[in-house]
């Protein structure tokens, strides 16, 4: 077994490998993180060969770890390191207790943090990736770990996961290439290519902030915003949070205190450029 | 025979609530479960939990505290409510 140990925010991974390359690859994405703090992991994900004979023959790759879905489909070789990255989402998804998890990417400036959130398509992860790129410091573009007791937000900075169209779009604003994976193509996500965050997410990973604002977009819509009641924030928000009712009144508590003190906010653009003003503009609002 | 049932709630200060402008947010530590209430679920609930009551008695004393006429409109209202409540299984019958 290959092995790579590495901490991401308040996550130690212990990722684990039947073959070689995909670990490679993940050493070369996540060049720069720390290693977990004192050696101790806190979530192991691994890949292994779907059966014994799958490991040379013809290779399908299986996510296994601390927490397995019994009828994942498996996949191939070579896109071993999306299924490494899968195994590492499945293991925050499912297994962590210690934060509040929100389906969500995150921004933040001056201290404060847009929270970025809503349906699978919706842009949220391309969005918080260009904001990363453009003067924001990204927190995460898929996960959002809140702290209960504090509140704060804090910095999950996994690499992104570019998908087709998104891909193009980093490309022309990334200039440092060693940021990027190998473009792993007709994935069962579409084309897809990682990109490690900008390198003071990663030096800043341990930089908690306030929540400001939780907004929802929607890709590919004449610009429009709306808000929303704290109700319907609350309802909207544990709907999209894999860990809610795992953590019991502590998730209750942490979550009713963000949908009632962070205003939400309903918002449709056209294209990435429109998206990126529109959170400027809200920003310019709350003073960030 | 639901009419004549009476009704009964945990007490309702026992429940971690939050206030929002439009709901309350009620966790019910029993099942781990989070409801939204609206109005005037929260108060029927406070009503159950200080004295367990028909569907008649709490639709008498609803009616008091919010002000309003109590009519056959009510008494639907009240009747209603309490199903959805039972359902949610924050009242139950004896």
């Amino acid at each position: 077994m290959y092995r790579l140990d590495l901490r991401v925010g308040p996550v130690g991974y212990r990722v684990g490998s039947a073959w070689r390359r995909p670990i490679d690859a993940l050493r070369r994405l996540y060049a720069g993180y720390p290693a977990p703090d004192e050696g101790l992991a806190t979530l192991t994900a691994r890949i292994e060969p779907e059966k014994p004979w799958r490991r040379h023959l013809r290779p399908q790759v299986a996510i296994r770890g601390d927490f397995e879905l019994p009828d994942a489909v498996p996949m191939t070789l070579d896109h071993g390191l999306l299924a490494i990255e899968m195994a590492m989402n499945l293991q925050i998804a499912l297994g962590e207790r210690r934060h509040l998890l929100l389906h969500a990417g995150a921004v933040e400036r001056n201290g404060r943090v847009i929270i970025l959130t809503g349906e699978s398509g919706s842009g949220k992860s391309t969005l918080s990736a260009l904001l990363g790129e453009h003067g924001w410091r990204l927190l995460s573009d898929e996960f959002v770990l809140i702290e209960p007791g504090t509140g704060l937000v804090r910095a999950f900075p996994r690499a992104i996961s570019l998908k087709n169209a998104a891909i193009a779009e980093l490309e022309r604003v990334v200039a440092d290439r060693d940021r990027f994976g190998p473009l792993l193509r007709a994935t069962p996500k579409g084309d897809l290519r990682h990109l490690r965050p900008a390198p003071d997410a990663i030096a800043r990973m341990d930089e908690r902030a306030m929540p400001a604002l939780v907004l929802f977009p929607t890709f590919g819509h004449a610009s429009q915003a709306e808000g929303m009641g704290q109700a319907e924030l609350f309802a909207l928000l544990t709907q999209g949070s894999t860990n809610y009712a795992a953590l019991g009144e502590r998730g209750f508590e942490t979550m009713a205190r963000l949908a009632t003190t962070v205003p939400g906010v309903r918002f449709a653009y056209p294209d990435s450029a429109g998206g990126m003003a529109i959170v400027e503009q809200f920003a310019a609002e709350l003073g960030i | 025979m639901a009419q004549n049932s009476r009704y009964h709630a945990e007490s309702y200060v026992a429940h971690p609530v939050v206030t929002t402008a439009d709901m309350r947010l009620l966790f019910h530590r029993a099942s781990g479960e989070t409801h939204l209430l609206a109005d005037p679920l929260p108060d029927m609930l406070i009503l159950l939990g200080e004295q367990p009551d028909t569907i008649q008695g709490l639709t008498t004393r609803l009616c008091a505290r919010l002000g309003v006429a109590q009519d056959e409109e009510a008494h639907a209202v009240v009747g209603h409510r309490l199903d959805e409540l039972e359902a949610a299984g924050l009242v139950w019958r004896d």
